[in-house]
């Protein structure tokens, strides 16, 4: 399982990780803080978190449209490796998970209180915003 | 009397509507229930529809015991001047209400009306609390009313 593994090393803390929202209310909210969209701290809570490596995609000649190629009114967001590792993360373990459909699966794995799931989502980059979302501007 | 009418009637005409306003003509009695109650219930309901696998992830469908507890602890804890929450689903089948303003960031993750995780950072003080709520809501309570009290502040300072 997963959660046996050791954080995979070979992730550099550069390395951005993709994970799509859905195109449902609320998956983005916009934090008045920070003035600025954000994913809602609620997409970060799985134990095992999956994701895809941008990196590995990068190697292969692809791009984050990967991602969403089956999800065309999804999300996406990116997080790096360094601050998904974090103390204020929960120090989560980052390990390869390569799946029959998908050699770039990757999964973040540990707990995840409140308040690191919060971290994330306040430090993690919107790529692309689900449809319902769009305007002229951003699509 | 022309003007009594059985209290059956007079009910009838009785329109709660959101901002807590009573529209009847005879009205008599008007309901004190904030308008931000009405629009949480009215943002949570819908996740009901929500099916399995919903965020293609494997997420699970919102449970009937978080949608049901959201719904009653925006009841019983939201006061006048609380700023709307976002509602939302969690992967787990718990439904969220957040906040993220006046300095603040609040979270509620409904289980059940009888347990809540809450996570709570105040800006202006750097204070940050995650905490787990079965049957006492003061600390969650205290957190709506500080926020509450920031809202009110922030909206008699625009209205000068």
């Amino acid at each position: 399982m997963a959660e046996e593994k050791d954080d995979d090393n070979g992730i550099h803390d550069d390395c951005g990780l993709l994970r799509r929202i859905p195109d449902s209310p609320n998956n983005i909210v916009f934090d008045q803080n920070l003035k600025r969209l954000r994913p809602s701290s609620a997409n970060f809570r799985d134990v095992e978190l999956s994701v895809d490596n941008l990196n590995l995609l990068k190697e292969d000649g692809l791009d984050h449209n990967y991602t969403i190629a089956n999800f065309p009114d999804y999300g996406l967001i990116e997080i790096t490796a360094g601050v998904v590792r974090s103390p204020q993360s929960g120090s989560q373990r980052i390990v390869t998970d390569a799946i029959e459909d998908n050699p770039y699966h990757t999964l973040i794995v540990g707990a995840k209180g409140k308040g690191a799931a919060n971290h994330m989502s306040r430090n993690c980059k919107l790529i692309i915003l689900p449809l319902h979302q769009r305007t002229d501007e951003t699509s | 009397m022309d003007a009594m009418k059985k209290p059956s009637d007079s009910f009838n005409q009785l329109r709660v509507i959101p901002g807590g306003y009573v529209d009847g003509s005879d009205a008599t009695t008007i309901d004190r229930t904030p308008a931000v109650v009405f629009n949480t219930i009215e943002r949570t309901t819908p996740l009901a529809r929500l099916t399995d696998n919903w965020n293609s992830y494997n997420a699970l469908q919102p449970k009937y015991e978080a949608i049901n507890g959201a719904i009653y602890l925006a009841s019983r804890l939201f006061v006048e001047d609380l700023p709307e929450p976002d509602v939302m689903p969690v992967p787990n089948g718990n439904v969220q209400l957040e906040w993220s303003c006046h300095d603040m960031y609040l979270e509620m993750e409904v289980q059940s009306k009888h347990r809540v995780e809450v996570f709570y950072e105040d800006l202006r003080t750097q204070t940050q609390l995650e905490f787990v709520i079965t049957h006492d809501f003061t600390k969650l309570s205290d957190a709506l009313a500080e926020l509450a009290s920031r809202s009110r502040k922030t909206r008699l300072q625009v209205a000068r």
